[in-house]
């Protein structure tokens, strides 16, 4: 956070000469105990910084085919993707079932018909007539109006 | 993984198609006959025609249960006292439903072949007093067709027509129904009817 602190970052420029603080500002600036560790501690931190500079492994032209070598290898391998194959199987599986179920029900040739009428429901208008049903044994259906008069 | 989407999406596809018959056009076979009896001109006794329980069956006529009825129903008693029965040209088809009555003549009327959707009202003008009209409602599992059928008869100028009759029937393919009684200037009108397999 002391990184952000406007006070903070001036204190830092000035240890880096990028600015110029007057003796009453950089008093002032002291005065606090926080600010004032900070300020001791910048000489460490650049030191610090420094260090790990020069550890910071560097590619030299000579292996630099090596590491494109790499680059390229794992670029080009996918990613791994487990239980792939499972889901793949029982896809493939559903697919078999559905294929031999569709085939038996549109090979099947559908319900076989039922072979008689029926009368549902009959009614007439007719006063005083009758309206008889009966099946023969050839599976006709007869309807037959009784005593229909004169209605005309 | 994307061809098998296919391919399921495909059978998926072809299941449909294959149930698709449910709503498919209905094919109806309607012949009007005009049925008499060719000695004399009095019309057929609807009580000798037609006995119920309480009346005797009139001499000479068939004992119950040998013209092929379902026992214990009342059954047309034929009054025909000998000679072959005489049909129309056109009506070789319908020889059996029409060879039970107790009719000797049978004139065609009318004859009609009709594709109708399912849901959709055919019409049959038979002569100037009968109307048959005939609607598919649906199919059944079974295959048979459930149809409305109502035979319309007018009554003059002043009043509208009567529902004759009026039925639900589950017709299956290939069996005919007869429906007939009605009364004309001349014998009674029978129509049979047959939906195609």
């Amino acid at each position: 956070m002391e990184f952000f602190d406007r006070k903070y970052k001036r204190l830092a420029a000035e240890f880096d000469g990028e600015i110029t603080l007057s003796e009453a500002e950089r008093d002032a600036l002291l005065q606090d105990p926080e600010r004032a560790r900070y300020a001791e501690a910048l000489p460490a931190l650049r030191s610090g910084a420094q260090a790990a500079a020069r550890v910071t492994p560097r590619i030299e032209d000579a292996q630099m085919g090596a590491f494109m070598a790499g680059i390229r290898e794992g670029v080009a391998t996918p990613e791994h993707a487990p239980h792939r194959g499972f889901w793949a199987a029982v896809s493939l599986t559903a697919a078999a079932m559905v294929i031999a179920v569709s085939t038996f029900i549109v090979l099947d040739g559908g319900p076989q018909a039922v072979q008689a009428n029926e009368v549902e429901s009959i009614s007439t208008d007719l006063e005083g007539a009758r309206l008889d049903v009966y099946d023969s044994d050839e599976g006709i259906t007869t309807i037959w109006i009784v005593n229909s008069g004169d209605d005309l | 993984m994307r061809w098998t989407a296919v391919a399921i999406l495909g059978l998926l596809a072809l299941c449909s198609v294959a149930r698709a018959d449910d709503t498919a056009p209905v094919t109806l076979s309607v012949w009007a006959v005009q049925a008499t009896k060719e000695t004399g001109d009095k019309p057929v006794d609807q009580a000798d025609r037609y006995p119920t329980a309480q009346t005797t069956p009139p001499p000479g006529a068939a004992p119950p249960g040998t013209l092929g009825l379902t026992p214990g129903s009342p059954a047309p008693r034929s009054r025909a006292t000998g000679g072959e029965k005489q049909y129309d040209s056109g009506l070789d088809m319908i020889k059996t439903a029409l060879a039970s009555l107790p009719f000797d003549r049978f004139k065609r009327l009318a004859s009609e072949r009709t594709k109708t959707k399912v849901g959709e009202e055919a019409t049959v003008k038979i002569d100037s007093r009968y109307t048959l009209f005939a609607t598919p409602e649906s199919r059944s599992d079974d295959g048979r067709v459930r149809m409305q059928v109502r035979l319309e008869m007018a009554r003059g100028d002043d009043k509208p027509p009567a529902k004759a009759v009026d039925t639900t029937l589950l017709l299956a393919p290939g069996k005919m129904v007869n429906l007939g009684g009605f009364k004309m200037d001349q014998g009674e009108l029978v129509i049979v009817m047959v939906v195609a397999e």
